[in-house]
């Protein structure tokens, strides 16, 4: 099932920030190429956001919290809930 | 209902510069494994002998030191706070610190303040005193 659009787009706009912090620290020691940190953060948030688009309110549980766990209860937390795989799913699916 | 469709395979495949699994599908760099996998080294070899690199991928490459004995393992962290979780008897101890073994030491830390106050109730409970309120 796919997720709610309006309600995919409120998750991806407390996603991406919390995303983005959360990547901005990395090392960029070589591995990152031409990339800085900033434009890897903002690539790392768009694919991960198609990935859980692409992966629908089902498949979403599928990347659990081993994935970005901070970014994704740091999400959840902004939109009001504690973050388990099916609140996230309840959300996302118009439940709740 | 058994569902009839088949699980994607998390063994992470190379095609150039990707190095990712079917049932990630971010498209995950082998630059980003190498980093991990530089990581995870590093930090197995700042804990000690006892410790060994473990990586693994989920909408990007992650990694962690696993102890070889027991059921402890450090998780690097882009933001450079690193969480130690571990598991005895059942239980789960963890925190976090800015490096590894200040990580581990904060485990340290709240394991030995549980064993002090369990040590402390010991003595209590054999000087005759009970915790339960008496009539």
């Amino acid at each position: 099932m796919n997720a709610d659009p309006a309600r995919f787009e409120q998750f991806a706009l407390a996603y991406a920030p919390a995303l983005l912090v959360s990547i901005k620290g990395v090392k960029a020691d070589g591995w990152l190429g031409k990339q800085t940190p900033d434009e890897y953060a903002v690539s790392v948030a768009m694919s991960n956001l198609e990935v859980l688009q692409r992966a629908g309110v089902e498949g979403i549980a599928h990347y659990y919290l081993n994935a970005q766990g901070g970014a994704l209860r740091s999400a959840c937390t902004e939109l009001g809930f504690e973050y388990t795989p099916r609140a996230l799913q309840d959300f996302l699916g118009g439940k709740v | 209902m058994r569902s009839k469709v088949k699980a994607l395979s998390w063994t992470p495949k190379r095609n150039g510069a990707i190095y990712c699994a079917p049932a990630c599908g971010r498209g995950c760099t082998h630059a980003e494994f190498l980093n991990a996998a530089r990581a995870a080294k590093l930090m197995a070899e700042e804990l000690g002998p006892d410790w060994e690199p473990h990586v693994w991928e989920n909408l990007g490459w992650y990694y962690a030191a696993q102890h070889k004995a027991a059921e402890a393992k450090v998780y690097g962290s882009r933001s450079q706070l690193y969480w130690a979780d571990f598991h005895f008897a059942g239980h789960q101890f963890h925190a976090d610190g800015p490096t590894p073994a200040a990580a581990v030491e904060a485990v340290q830390k709240v394991l030995r303040s549980i064993v002090g106050a369990a040590q402390r109730a010991g003595f209590e409970l054999r000087a005759g005193r009970t915790f339960a309120r008496r009539a």
